[in-house]
């Protein structure tokens, strides 16, 4: 019979098949666990894509007006003009009241769909008639809510003009009665959502003519969704966009004016932007510009003229004002300031950029003609279309947004408004009225046109002039951008071998022990085929072709057996650890690639181990056994143990007398201990001679060998001391609301409240007359203090959303405050930024379109994945792209989510942003519980949600936390597994000493004594380790443990006994294997 | 003083190695015991030690059968009464010389007069057989001949009545061989101890008193 190697490796693994069937186990569950984590990444992505699939329906492409809105029949237009199928929606947000039992849930999305929203998503079988609503599962559930209920629904106002634009009237928050006639499951669509998050949203769909109902005006729209059966291209979308777009669409009216003859474009927004005036002009260069502005008033001498409509025109209109102070008025203006040409009047008007602090400026211009009211100063057109002013029959009536001192109203400013009704009462230079009146929202409230260009020719030089960048859309391929968010979401692969490495490190360990254990055993037959003439290198090869053989079964089947593991991690998240992901809809997938990945890794990885270690075993086969030994030095020990003992017992001392608080010092005396602790073993093992008496002389035969190997017993030791004291540190040191958290430079800044509305505030709560108005003027509200912010739409980018985040919102907030404070903390900042003063950096623009940014830096590092003096690239809200340069990154703070800004340039940028929908409130501490109260009652309306700023802050600690728990117990699983591992290195420790056993047994020792000493080394070993790894944690994390968090003890102690116990248990298995018939052989010559 | 009774032992691989061995070791007597290797010579002084177990036949010590005794009474047996000499001298690396000798002191508790009388006793025989100096010395800082010595001092520590050497000086060289031989028959002269021999060496088995050779199972009757 022919003897190859193959035929070797095969009868030596059949004769080696106790040890060969360990490290099969070991390596399939090594390669379960690899593979398991590989495939929860995998599964995680796919769960997330087929999230966002789900969520979207057949959407592809979404075209979005953001807080702007459109005529429904651009849709129509656009399906047509691209072939596809296309629907419009208008999407918002609110609150949601079941008014049969009272329940309510806060920000939930609207959607005010036309008949065909279902029919284009695939589920024609739902309808919504009129006065009825779909609610989809999630908001049902949490509205306990059943089919026929009545739900109340409340909404931001849908106007065209922003509620915070100059004159806006004061508007109601929109609101519907309903019947809840449909509850819609996923499947039909009814997770539908443009956000990138994974978590389930509440959402309810309202038939669009209840909402028609509600305004009273046409309804319009913000939302086009397109099916992209053609793959249309972004570029591509926004061509054909651009064709089908009319001015009426962006709501832009041509009106025809009698009085002049002219024409002109007046918006529903009442203010235009520059960037579609630009536009125009491109197009129809005899455009002119006007901006007519309220004045508070008119005065020269003592005479004053209150509330008068003044406006500015381009040149091509007037050319008699030839200076920028120079002034037109007419003459009922004139008569009533007793002013004439030449004279100086003044003029206030409130500031547009500070209209909410109701600043006034003022301005004096010299009149250098007075005119008849008649012609083209009789044009009452030029007043724009406030809602609040246009149409009232008298002053009185005036909702102008603003207040309106009717006390200063005669009864000659009643007739002029009668009889002349908006007619300015006085002309400037456009150059000048832009300068002073043009705000955020626009430097112009008309564009005129000469009487020579008629409506019509207007109309149609616009159709396919105007770019839908730049006025207010914004065309996104929302299936791919989810799908990539989703790929580029939190890698679970590598999170889960990072905390399971403790797992796959005893995996490791135990591997390498059986080998150790395995090449003891087999040394007479190494050391016989290195007699017999094989090289090292055949010895090698042959114990790695056994070995990798081994491996590669046990590689391929653990990696099957990884779908097992993968199945178990998607369970835990979607239930016990769901604090990490925030949903339940997690689904494992396997495919194979990712299988034969994890297999593969696997195998490699225990090819190279098994060569390292084969390769050590080989090389100390040629060197010659001198038998020399250096015994450890037990006075270098004994001066490592007296220094960090004394440096451990004073840290504990320290902390002890300064009332355990400081987290730095706690940590350090545990780690001071934990050494000390090793360092004194250690010493207990180097200790002295022999006793001679009793007992105690075999308990000092154990120490004896270890004296001469003391990395025997300490080596096990630090492993099962360094496993717990991960475990127990990780478990316990729990990211907690500390006093410092809500300090001025904590994470809560010092504030209380965190609230929340659905629907923005407009008003300013600090100041007196608005606190009175909202019922806060009375104690406790008194005491509350302000910080608002102005949020835009984005998507959550804090660590409770796994997606990648590109378009964060953006938190517009008065820096001023936290400068005042020195609120929060930072840990990063860009290098010209002032570090005395860091959120001076937001009052910072480094050029026009680019502005600073501040953020947490968990949002930097893991939502946005960019670092400090980082550019974010954000459209704004008229399409052009705002540089946002990352200055400064924040501590975990209640920001988490938010890429904070300056709130002048979320006015600037996104002045449709009406209002704050974010508040931090600060007052005294023992009052939190009645603030609560008090602003849940007071913005009821608003759909306001309220909570303290430390439970905000513990939302996002909990994610870590759960992080913490997976490691904890994955760890605990770890070192359980390990300490089995302890049997190897007795077995080893055995194998070694089997001659000195066999000898002890021939001068007249029983096996019941050596199994004593041995029993004895053991118990020694583990206890140390086990007290080396349970009390220095403790010290370590006492703050955290005296202060009360919620640290999980049961679990912690389940590992503490399960180690202890089947330590015990390993021992005790191992020295039962010690048999005198096995020694005997030993005595023999080798 | 101890008498094996048609003592047989076989193994499953290597048959039957003892086949009704019957032998008598009187106090003071030497013997030797050559074979081929796998004879069953280190077997048969295995079973003279306690430390395996005939599968039939008798062993008589003092007129008394042992083959009853559990393994505490075994190992307190060979503590008392046996001493042991292997070829390898299997010093303990991580004990001294000292502590290698009063090893087997340790094997059961003995105290107070009897403790001290044999630790003079050790100090005695160290001194007899030169290796007083080698007190503190770890086994890897003496030679080879310096060690068996030591190993034969271990071995008659405890004041044996009878020891047993198996290839005792199948590791060392000719002069250290003799030198080892000397001793053991002086031990022999001095203490009366038995002293029995499994050895290949001739120049060994020469000077012990009776010889035998275990052949096929069975021990050939004296040569000498």
């Amino acid at each position: 019979m022919k003897l190859s190697l193959f035929r070797i490796v095969l009868k030596s693994i059949r004769y080696n098949r106790k040890p060969v069937t360990n490290q099969f186990i070991i390596i399939a569950l090594l390669a379960a666990i690899i593979t398991g984590s590989i495939l929860t990444g995998f599964s995680v992505k796919q769960s997330l894509i087929k999230s966002a699939e789900t969520k979207l329906g057949s959407t592809d492409l979404v075209i979005s007006s953001g807080l702007r809105y459109f005529s429904p029949s651009l849709a129509e237009r656009f399906s047509k003009k691209s072939n596809t199928n296309s629907i419009s929606l208008l999407e918002t947000t609110g609150y949601c009241l079941n008014l049969g039992n009272g329940l309510k849930t806060m920000n939930i999305n609207i959607f005010g769909i036309s008949k065909d929203f279902f029919s284009f998503q695939g589920s024609p079988q739902i309808n919504i008639n009129s006065g009825e609503a779909a609610v989809n599962i999630s908001l049902a559930k949490k509205l306990n809510l059943r089919q026929g209920d009545e739900i109340s629904i409340s909404f931001r106002q849908l106007s065209d003009i922003p509620s915070s634009s100059p004159f806006a009237p004061s508007t109601e928050n929109g609101s519907v009665v309903l019947k809840a006639s449909v509850l819609i499951s996923p499947e039909n669509c009814g997770n539908f959502s443009l956000g990138i998050n994974q978590i389930t949203p509440d959402n309810v769909f309202i038939n669009c003519d209840d909402l028609k109902n509600i305004t009273g005006t046409a309804v319009k729209v913000n939302r086009l969704l397109v099916k992209s059966e053609n793959d249309l291209t972004l570029k591509k979308t926004s061509e054909l966009l651009q064709q089908v777009l009319i001015p009426e669409d962006i709501g832009l009216n041509i009106r025809h004016i009698l009085q002049t003859g002219e024409n002109e474009i007046v918006s529903s927004r009442v203010f235009i932007d520059q960037v579609i005036y630009d536009g125009i002009k491109k197009v129809v260069p005899e455009a002119e510009p006007v901006i007519t502005y309220l004045a508070n008033s008119f005065s020269h001498n003592n005479n004053s003229t209150p509330y008068s409509f003044i406006s500015a025109v381009g040149t091509g209109l007037q050319n008699e004002i030839h200076s920028k102070n120079d002034i037109i008025i007419n003459k009922w203006l004139a008569e009533d300031l007793h002013a004439s040409e030449n004279d100086s009047i003044s003029i206030a008007w409130y500031n547009p950029g500070k209209m909410e602090e109701l600043e006034e400026s003022a301005e004096k211009f010299k009149i250098t003609k007075v005119v008849d009211i008649k012609g083209i100063y009789s044009d009452s057109l030029l007043m724009p279309e406030f809602p609040g002013i246009a149409g009232k029959e008298s002053c009185s009536d005036w909702d102008a947004g603003i207040k309106i001192k009717m006390d200063r109203i005669r009864k000659k400013d009643e007739e002029y408004w009668k009889e002349f009704r908006g007619t300015p009462k006085a002309y400037i230079r456009y150059e000048k009225g832009k300068e002073i009146w043009g705000n955020n929202f626009g430097p112009l409230t008309a564009i005129r046109f000469p009487s020579k260009i008629n409506a019509d020719d207007i109309k149609k030089s616009l159709i396919g002039k105007l770019e839908p960048e730049k006025t207010g859309f914004t065309v996104r391929n929302i299936k791919e951008e989810m799908i990539k968010a989703a790929r580029e979401s939190v890698d679970f692969t590598s999170l889960f071998i990072s905390l399971g490495f403790f797992l796959i490190f005893s995996c490791v360990l135990l591997l390498v022990l059986n080998v150790n254990s395995s090449l003891d055993t087999r040394e007479r037959q190494i050391s016989t085929l290195f007699s017999i003439g094989f090289r090292n290198r055949w010895i090698n090869t042959l114990l790695f072709i056994e070995t990798g053989s081994i491996a590669l079964v046990g590689s391929l089947i653990g990696a099957v057996a990884g779908m097992g593991i993968n199945w178990l991690i998607i369970k835990g998240l979607n239930s016990v650890w769901i604090g990490a992901v925030q949903t339940d809809a997690l689904v494992s997938f396997s495919d194979f690639s990712n299988i034969a990945y994890g297999f593969i890794s696997t195998f490699i990885f225990i090819l190279i181990i098994i060569a390292f270690r084969l390769r050590r075993y080989s090389s100390n086969l040629n060197k010659v056994k001198t038998g020399m030994h250096n015994f450890a030095s037990g006075s270098k020990n004994l001066w490592l143990l007296s220094i960090t003992g004394f440096a451990a017992i004073t840290a504990i001392i320290i902390l002890f007398t300064t009332g355990f608080n400081s987290r730095t010092l706690s940590f350090s005396a545990g780690i001071l201990t934990f050494l000390s602790l090793i360092f004194l073993w250690r010493q207990y093992i180097l200790r002295g001679n022999l006793r001679r008496s009793g007992e105690a002389i075999t308990f000092e035969i154990a120490g004896k060998y270890f004296r001469y190997h003391p990395s025997h017993a300490l080596a096990p030791a630090i492993f099962i001391a360094a496993g717990l004291f991960a475990v127990i540190i990780t478990g316990v040191n729990r990211l907690e609301i500390s006093n410092s958290s809500l300090g001025t430079s904590g994470g809560t800044g010092g504030y209380l409240i965190w609230a929340e509305t659905a629907i923005p505030v407009k008003e300013d709560l600090n100041i007196k007359e608005v606190k009175r108005s909202f019922g806060l003027y009375e104690n406790p509200g008194n005491e509350l203090s302000f910080v608002q912010g102005r949020s835009t739409s984005g998507d959550n980018a804090s660590c409770l959303n796994l997606n990648h985040v590109a378009s964060p919102p953006l938190l517009g907030i008065d820096p001023g405050q936290f400068m005042l404070k020195r609120a929060f903390s930072f840990s990063g900042l860009i290098a010209n930024a002032d570090k005395k003063n860091p959120w001076s950096v937001l009052t910072q623009r480094p050029n026009e379109n680019t502005i600073y940014g501040v953020a947490d830096q968990t949002v930097l590092d893991w939502g946005l994945k960019k670092s400090i003096g980082d550019t974010l690239k954000i459209k704004t809200e008229s399409g052009q792209i705002l540089d946002i340069v990352i200055a400064g990154g924040l501590e975990s703070s209640v920001f988490q989510g938010y890429l904070l800004v300056n709130k002048e340039n979320v006015l600037k940028f996104f002045p449709s942003v009406s209002g704050n929908s974010l508040f931090l409130a600060e007052g005294k501490s023992e009052n939190t519980q009645k603030y609560i109260e008090l602003l849940e009652n007071r913005f009821e309306n608003y759909g306001i949600t309220v909570s303290t700023t430390s439970e905000r802050l513990s939302s996002f600690f909990k994610v870590t936390n759960t992080y913490l728990s997976v490691f904890t117990i994955l760890g605990g699983l770890g070192l359980i597994l390990g300490i089995a591992g302890l049997g190897f290195v007795l077995k080893r420790n055995y194998n070694m000493r089997r001659r000195e056993f066999a000898l002890l047994m021939a001068t007249g020792f029983t096996g019941k004594q050596i199994r004593k000493i041995v029993l004895k080394e053991h118990i020694f070993i583990l206890i140390s380790g086990f007290i080396t790894g349970t009390i220095p944690p403790i010290i370590a994390t006492f703050p955290s443990i005296r202060n009360g968090s919620d640290i999980p003890w049961m679990s912690l102690g389940l590992i503490g006994i399960m180690v202890f116990l089947i330590g015990m248990a390993t021992i005790f298995y191992s020295v039962r294997q010690i048999k005198q018939t096995s020694l005997i052989e030993s005595l023999r010559r080798e | 003083m101890l008498q094996l009774n048609k003592i047989n032992k076989s193994f499953s691989q290597r048959g039957i190695v003892l086949d009704n061995l019957d032998l008598i070791i009187n106090e003071g007597d030497t013997i030797s015991i050559a074979g081929p290797s796998g004879s069953g010579k280190t077997t048969l002084l295995n079973i003279i030690g306690m430390l395996d177990r005939p599968d039939s036949g008798d062993l008589i010590f003092n007129g008394g059968s042992i083959l009853g005794f559990n393994n505490n009474e075994a190992a307190d047996y060979r503590s008392r009464n046996i001493g042991f000499v292997f070829q390898d001298h299997l010093l303990l690396p991580h004990l001294t010389v000292r502590e290698n000798i009063v090893l087997p002191l340790l094997s059961r508790k003995i105290t107070g007069q009897e403790l001290s009388s044999k630790l003079d006793h050790s100090k005695e025989l160290m001194e007899k057989i030169g290796i007083l100096s080698f007190n503190d010395k770890y086994p890897e800082n003496i030679s080879g001949g310096e060690a068996q010595r030591v190993a034969l001092v271990r071995a008659l520590v405890n004041k044996p009545s009878l020891l047993l050497a198996d290839e005792p000086t199948g590791s060392l060289d000719k002069k250290n061989a003799e030198t080892l031989c000397d001793l053991l028959l002086e031990m022999n002269r001095l203490f009366g101890i038995s002293v029995l021999v499994a050895t290949h060496s001739e120049g060994l088995s020469d000077r012990m008193k009776m010889k035998f050779r275990l052949e096929n199972g069975k021990l050939l009757s004296n040569l000498k």
